[in-house]
Formats: C-alpha cells, structure tokens, sequence
C-alpha cells in the first residue's frame, strides 16, 4: 500500500490521543462516600476481568478509527492493478492526452479542468506505477512522440492546459502503436485521458480495428492494458460563442465593423433548454470595448448585423467577442480579424490561351467580398522552374511538370495547394500522384450515353450544393476526352470524383499530403466540351478547388486552430491569444496570428461546441479485444481517475470503529431504548 | 442539649405530620400483652365487649364464661369468648451505620438517611404516646447500642428524640446483632419498628427477623434509600468510599451499573422474601418522599389489615 500524501503521516502521533485521553480520564473522577457498597463490590468484582477487556477493546477501537482517518487522509493506494498485484514492474506506459478546447472545462466542485485534474491523477498514479519508460501523445498533436523522464518531467511539459485545436484519438493511438512496436514494449499500459467527444474519437472509423490489432501485436503478447478515463459530464447550461461573420464597412469618414454573432447553450436538460435568457457579450476591436445583449430563446440566440463603430484609421486589425466566463472557458471567447483580406492566387500554366483564359474569369470572379482573388499566368514552357510562392490553386493544361517542377508542384500539393491537371493537347508519357494521360478520344455526339454518368456528388468539388441541389455535371456536352491512366503503384489513393458510362474516368483525384491533384479528362474550351460556356459545373469546381486550398494553405482570416506546420514558421507571431503562448502550441492555442500584414484568428473547430461524449461501451468496443477499463469521472468525487485507491475502505474502517466503540460504551445488558425495570 | 440536637428535635417532632397523620391510629396487627387497658387486641381473652368466637367447653373454664342461651338451643355447651384489649408496646430500632450518612446526589435536599429515620421513627413515636401506648427506641450506634425503654408519658418523647439527635451515624453496621438483642430484652410482646437500609447480608437479617418473630414480636422494616443507591444514576467514572470502613472502588458507573442494579435486585428479593417469611411489614422509603405520607400510607395498610394474634 503506498500513500499519495505521505505527509499525513506526520498525524500518526494523533493516534496515541485516544491513550492520553483515557488515562487522563482515570485520574479525573470524583468522589463519593457511598453506602450501598456490597452491591457495587459485587458488580464490580464480577466485571473487573470483562471491564479490563471491554476497556482494551474501546481503547482499540478508538486507535484504529484515528488510525484508520489518518490514513485515509493520506489518500492511501492499494497495490493497485494486476501488474502490481504480480509484482511485475510495468515496462512502458503511454500516456494519451486529449487536450481539445473541451478538456478545460471545470471538474463539477474543482476550480481545474478537466484535463489537469486527470493529468494529476495521472501523475500520482505514475509515481506509485514508475513504469520503466514514459511515453506521451498529445491527441491535438498525434504525430510526435514525447518522452518524458519521469513524472517531474511530464509535470514541466505543463500539458494541464487544453489547447483550442481538436483532437484525433485515433492518430494518437496509432502512434502510440507505432512506437510500442519500435520500441519493443513488453507490458505496457495505455493510459488515455479524454472527455471521449464523438468527433474526437470517430467510432465509426475503420482504422480503429487495424489500431486494436497493432497495439496488441505491439506488446509482443504481454498483454497492453488501455485505461481510459473519461471526463463525460457536460456542463450543464454551458455558454458558447462564434462568431460567423466579420466584415469592415466604411461610409465617409466613419467605420464599422458588422458581425454575426451566434451563442449556443448546451442544455443538460430539454427544460433547461426552453427558458429564455439575455447573454451580455463583450466585443473587444483595437483596445475598445463594447458590450451587447444576446437573446437565447431555445438552444441558440444569434445576433445578426451588429455594428461595432471602429476607428476609421483601423484598416486591418483583430478583435474578439467574449462571454462572461463560465466552466468551460475555452468556448467563452471567439477571436475574429478583419480588414486584411487575403488574397487568394490562382497560377495558370497553360498551353491553351482559351482555356488559361476561361480559368481567368473563373477564378476571379468573386465569391464573396472577403476575399480577393489574383490570377498569375506562368510563362508556357518556363515548367523547368516554377514559382508557385503565394499560389493557392494551380491549373496546369500542359505537359505534366518533371524533375524540379515535379518536385515544386508536390511541395506545394503536400502542404495544401490544389493542383488542377488539364489534358495537353498532345499528351506524353510521365505521370504525377500515381496519375498520367492517356490518348484523346472523341465522344460520339448522337450517343447520349457516354455523357457524365457518375461523380461524387455527396463531397469534393462536384458535390452537390447545400441545400442538397446537385450540380448540373450530367448535363455537360462532351465533344472529346482524354483518358486518365493510373501510373505505377502509387503510395496515394486514387479517388474517381466523375465517370462516364462504361467506367471511363472523366476526373480523377490523387490526394497528396493535405492538398490534392486532381485530373480532368476534358478541357474548358469549345471543341472538348461545354464547360466554358455552361459555366456552372466549371465555376463551382474552381471556387471549391480554391476554398479547398486555401483552407488548408490557410489564407482564410478565420480558421480552425491546428498542429499545422505553417503556424511555426517564423514569419508568424502570436498578436493576441487566450493564454500565454508556447511557441510549440503556436496555432493550437486560440488567438490572432500575424505576419506583420495579415490577421489570422484561429479558433476551436466548430466539433468541440456541439460534439457529446460517446458512452463507455462505444469506446470498448472501438478497441474490442483489448482489455479496456473506463473510468468515468464526473464530479470530483469520483476522481479515482487512473488510481485504485483505497480510501474508501478505511473510511468506512473509521465508521466501523466508532459503530464498535458506540457498542461498548453503551450501558452493558441494556439496549439503548430498553428502560431499566 | 446543644442548639443544633434541639433543632433536630424540633425537626424530628414536626406538628406539621402529626396533623396530617393524627386521626389515623397506630394499630397492632398482632396482639400484644400490656399492662394497662388499650386499644390493642391483647391475646389474652378478656371482658371487653368485643365478641371473638364461640369454642367448645373443656371442662376446666370458668363456667361464668359458658353460653347459656346456645346451650338451651342445641344442647351443647358454647364458651363465648371476647377480646381482650391492652396497650402497644413500640420499640423504634435505628440503624445508625456509615451507611445510613448518604443524603443524595441527585436533588434529594440536605436530609440524610439517618435524619429520615429519626424523623420517621419520632412520628411514630409521637402517634403512639399520644394514644396512650408506651414508645422506646434502640439504636445501633457506632460502638454503643442507646437503648431508650418504652414510656406512656408524652415527656418520654422528648427524652427519645435528644437520643435519636445525639448520635451521630458511623461505623459499620451492627443491626443484626442489635435486633437479636432487642428480641432478648423487650420481655413482653411489642411492636418493632427497624429503621435502616438494610445493606447487610439477607442471612443474618432473616435470623434476626425471625428470632424477632419467634419471641412475639411484630416486626415493621423502613427500608429506607435514596433513589441514586436504587437506580445508580452516575455518569462519570466515580471513587466510590465506604462509610463503614470497606476499600474505596473506582468504577465506570456505565460498566458497572447493570452489575450493581442486579446485584440491587437480588438483595431487594431476598429481602422481600425473608418480610414474607418472618411477617415482617417491609416498606421501601425513599429519601424524597413526603414522611407524612409515608406515614399515613403505613399506618392505613397497618389499620385495614388488622389480623388476629
């Protein structure tokens, strides 16, 4: 049995008070000249052996019930789990951190999240476990691997504060199994703290069965326990805000800046829900502060078009709309920017003039005030060297690109950019992402069947529109396609977005880091099709094509704060955040990012608001053969967390003393309430 | 006679009681010989008006005594008898141990035992001389047995209370032996009247109850006690002292009290069952009680069931 607090430990002189106090209580007594003497002598005669005994026995069970209170104060733990129980040191534990926005909300009776109350659990349990080595993931950043030394260590790395990002368990998880096989662990523990929100941990995902494999492989058969402990209570009447629109608007000299504002509450209970309630909201732009009322009827108030009157000097800058604090404080405030429209760039590298044109007027035309989109043509044949700094979407109707341009155009994909492939009007050999040209082939005009028969209409850049409204791709006129061939055994999944009938692929797309390549069969111009002229199809593709990119490029003002790579670079500074900032978690944490020009509010992803905890048999089962053990915390209380611990049992050990000691010092022969005759 | 044994004379004989309990006589529920005509059955069959029973002649009875007028009717010869009627002889036994010191701890005022005693034992006294009985007392002091012989004079009665003031209760308990002695020395049948608390062992007592019973005594015990020595209501651990000279104990009253309440009970049946075997009126008197009403109490069960000798 170890203790937690082993300073309570110095109490156990307390345990000798019980002794103190009975001998005191022997030399105070008083006296009596007392005549009725035969019958005491008699009583007493006849009891002394029994009241030496029921004296030593009182004074027994006072001693253990202080005994027993002493130790539980000091958080005693038991041997713990099986591995302690066999005497068996665990080899390796990894711990699992999910530390999305929604891991710091407050433990119901704790003033400490969600996630620093089990990393302390965590902690303790370590210190009692001492595995042989220590392994940490951090879910909102599942590609690296931590390894603390030791239990002081991972106390540094001061991983107690949730991030804004989300997490992905799964990655996490097979990371962690990826090292447990690298590193050979023999028993091994997976330790996960996570409050097991659904878009965080993706049931649904068949990874997890392939993950549940590993990590029993990994163990080389020593078996790996996996602990979860969950944090699935949601605060009850928790407040959130977003804000979904932010635009600068300037008439004559005065300025303002019109947002949309949505606060969402996430009721525990249908009733709670009904009542209406006024939120104030803090706007605060440039120093200045503002303070609105929103309305919740239901679940959600909104407050469309308010105007925040701003400096008219204030061109670009940042703000944010905050609630008064409550639990869960990561959802409290959303950081928005402004002003600094970013421009979206669109390289055209074309043999055609037609179709670099078509793309021109595609791709400028504006889908919306907040972004300004700049097309740049590359010089037809400079392929040798192209410069695609700057570039979110490239449309590429040339020879596919070789050797160094090769090269450049995957850097760019693999960091985000969306490459557009258009067949040349010569196709040659040489491939990309796994994806080539094969011969142009004329499309017969009276056989209607070989029009657009299949695409993707539920995601990607054929999808159908929000309301469900699905492109017109089966009404586009092909005159003539080019084939698609599949190139070599690529390392990338080839994904058809549109066919046609008999199984030719018209667009193909090759995913390649976090952008994409995609191939069209067909080429904007009247002689393949009638893309250019019907222009639909064609627009929305491009516009979805560069909202793709620039999403993941992140030229977008507001965006989702992530582990990306791009935040680190040097270029970016942290002009505003929730919390002081490490520069490791630099775009994980929610704030304004700047690169002297730019504004770029990063944000929790829209999941952490809404997404409700999975109950503990989906986590099981997500990792079904393994042996899972969920530990639910919902109060503090409960926060057994990773610790089996005992206290418990001496609690009701003190109770069981003092019931005992109630017992003989109760008048002997009679029981309480029976009146003598 | 010192101040404070004329106050407790004055206490002992308070007018107050004789007022209460005055028209209730002092009856003997056995006969009792005397020597001056009262209002005691005397077993000796006299000339009082009082008829007692028809028996038959054995030759030798006076033949004044014969029935006529039955003799006329059935032809058998009847002696008529009645009732001869003397005075009471009282003789007050005082129990004047260590014992008999305890006055209470529980709001039972400043009496003691001992004055409870006196007092009841000078009430009585008081009842009797006034209707014309002789009244003495005897007290087991410490060392010295005071012995005070029935008088009939209304005078005596000061002389019985100066004794009953002056002595002072101490030392253990010689009642036994004393009650053996009264038996011996009072010649002729009497009322005794024991005053004590009976913490002694039954044995002896019962020896002495019956000796008392054997020489025609009528014996009447005042068990008299405190409620604290009846209930043993102590919370504290408490040192215990013998007034009579016995090692101090110190006890948990809670551990020892269901002990001490058995061992009470046992000697209160023992008790009970020796007055039932010695016909002896036993009669439990706390200290808190009201002594008139003890008294009257006492004297009315003594006058309802007056019996035959």
């Amino acid at each position: 049995m170890n203790l937690l607090q082993p300073l309570a430990l110095w109490a156990l002189p307390l345990v000798a008070l019980p002794v103190v106090v009975h001998l005191l209580h022997r030399r105070r007594h008083r006296v009596v000249e007392w005549g009725a003497m035969m019958f005491l002598l008699d009583g007493e005669r006849s009891s002394r052996g029994r009241q030496r005994l029921r004296e030593i026995l009182l004074l027994a069970a006072r001693t253990l019930a202080v005994l027993a209170l002493v130790l539980t104060l000091g958080r005693p733990i038991a041997g713990g789990w099986a591995a302690r129980v066999a005497g068996e040191r665990l080899d390796m534990v990894v711990l699992i951190l999910d530390r999305s926005s929604s891991m710091g909300e407050e433990v119901s009776g704790l003033p400490e999240s969600k996630l620093a109350f089990g990393l302390r659990g965590a902690g303790d349990a370590l210190a009692i476990a001492s595995p042989r080595e220590l392994v940490v993931v951090d879910a909102t950043r599942p590609g690296e691997v931590l390894r603390p030394e030791g239990v002081d260590a991972l106390r540094e790395l001061a991983f107690d504060e949730a991030t804004s990002a989300s997490s992905d368990l799964l990655a996490a998880f097979e990371t962690a199994a990826g090292y447990m096989e690298e590193a050979g662990a023999g028993r091994t523990e997976v330790w996960v703290l996570t409050d097991a929100q659904r878009e965080d941990w993706n049931p649904e995902d068949g990874r997890w069965e392939a993950v549940a494999q590993e990590l029993t492989k990994a163990s080389g058969g020593a078996g790996t326990r996996i602990r979860l402990t969950t944090f699935p209570e949601v605060a009850d009447d928790n407040l959130a805000i977003r804000v979904e629109g932010v635009r600068r608007e300037s008439e004559g000299e005065a300025a303002a800046l019109v947002l949309d504002l949505v606060v969402t509450r996430a009721a525990a209970t249908e009733a709670s829900g009904d009542t209406a309630m006024r939120v104030p909201v803090a706007i605060e732009v440039g120093g200045a502060r503002t303070t609105v009322e929103v309305e919740l009827t239901g679940k959600e108030g909104r407050l469309v078009g308010h105007r925040v009157v701003i400096d008219p000097q204030l061109e670009a800058g940042y703000g944010a709309a905050a609630l008064p604090t409550d639990r869960r404080a990561g959802d409290d405030r959303f950081w928005f920017s402004f002003g600094s429209t970013p421009v979206v760039e669109t390289a055209v590298f074309a043999q055609s003039a037609a179709v670099a044109s078509v793309v021109s007027v595609a791709a400028r035309s504006p889908a919306g005030p907040d972004v300004i989109h700049e097309v740049r043509r590359l010089v037809s044949g400079a392929g040798a060297d192209v410069d695609l700094d700057g570039v979110t979407f490239l449309v590429w109707q040339a020879p596919l690109p070789e050797g160094e341009a090769a090269a450049e155009v995957t850097r760019f994909c693999e960091a985000g950019g969306v490459v557009l492939f258009l067949p040349p009007s010569s196709p040659a050999g040489g491939s990309f992402a796994g994806l080539g040209w094969g011969q142009w082939g004329l499309v017969d005009q009276t056989d209607r069947e070989s029009a657009v028969k299949t695409w993707r209409a539920d995601a990607d850049l054929l999808a159908s529109g929000a309301d469900g409204t699905p492109l017109p791709v089966g009404e586009v006129a092909l005159r003539r396609v080019c084939s698609i061939r599949s190139v070599g055994d690529a390392p990338v999944a080839r994904i058809p977005i549109a066919g046609l009938q008999g199984g030719q692929a018209l667009m193909t797309k090759s995913a390649l880091g976090r952008g994409a390549a995609y191939f069209l069969g067909t080429l904007p111009e009247p002689r393949s099709s009638d893309l250019a002229t019907q222009g639909i199809v064609f627009m929305a593709l491009v516009h979805r094509a560069l909202d793709q990119a620039a999403a993941a490029l992140g030229s977008e003002e507001q965006q989702v704060a992530s582990a990306s790579e791009r935040w680190l670079e040097e270029r970016w500074s942290v002009a505003a955040s929730d919390r002081p900032d490490s520069l490791a978690e630099r775009g994980r944490r929610a704030g304004v990012l700047t690169d002297g020009e730019v504004f770029v509010a990063l944000n929790r992803p829209l999941a952490e608001d809404s997404s409700r905890p999975l109950p503990a048999e989906a986590l099981t089962e997500s990792l079904a053969p393994l042996d899972v053990v969920v530990t639910a915390t919902r109060t503090a209380s409960e926060g057994a967390s990773l610790l089996d611990e005992v206290w418990r049992i001496f609690l009701l050990l003190v109770l069981g003393a003092l019931i005992a000691e109630q017992l003989l010092c109760s008048p002997e022969g009679s029981a309480p309430g029976r009146s003598e005759e | 006679m010192s101040a404070t044994e004329a106050e407790s004379i004055a206490a002992m004989l308070d007018p107050a009681v004789l007022t209460r309990v005055g028209q209730i006589p002092l009856v003997a529920r056995r006969a009792k010989i005397g020597s001056v005509s009262g209002r005691h059955r005397s077993p000796h069959r006299g000339s009082s008006v009082e008829f007692a029973e028809y028996r038959d002649y054995v030759p030798g009875d006076d033949l004044r005594r014969l029935d006529w007028r039955v003799y006329g009717r059935s032809d058998r010869h009847f002696v008529k008898e009645f009732e001869a009627d003397t005075n009471l002889r009282l003789v007050l036994v005082i129990d004047g141990s260590g014992s008999m010191r305890y006055s209470g701890q529980h709001g039972a005022g400043p009496m003691t035992k001992y004055e409870l005693a006196c007092r009841l034992a000078a009430s009585i006294a008081q009842l009797a001389i006034r209707q014309g009985d002789a009244a003495g007392v005897t007290i087991a002091a410490e060392g010295e047995t005071v012995r005070v012989p029935p008088r009939r004079r209304p005078s005596h009665l000061r002389v019985l209370a100066g004794e009953m003031a002056r002595v002072a209760p101490g030392g253990p308990t010689r009642l036994t032996e004393v009650l053996h002695d009264v038996a011996e020395r009072t010649g002729r049948r009497a009322l005794i009247c024991v005053m004590s608390d009976l913490f002694m062992a039954p044995e002896g007592l019962r020896d002495a109850f019956q000796h008392l019973r054997y020489r025609g005594h009528e014996t009447s015990a005042f068990q008299i006690v405190d409620r604290d020595e009846s209930e043993f209501r102590f919370e504290e651990a408490t040192r215990f002292v013998d007034p009579e000279g016995g090692a101090p104990v110190l006890a948990d009253p809670s551990m020892v009290a269901s002990r001490y309440l058995a061992a009470w009970r046992r000697h209160r049946g023992a008790l009970e069952s020796i007055a039932v075997a010695a016909d002896v009126d036993l009669r439990e008197t706390f200290l808190d009680e009201d002594i008139a009403s003890t008294i009257a109490a006492y004297l009315l069960a003594r006058a309802g069931k007056r019996g035959r000798g």
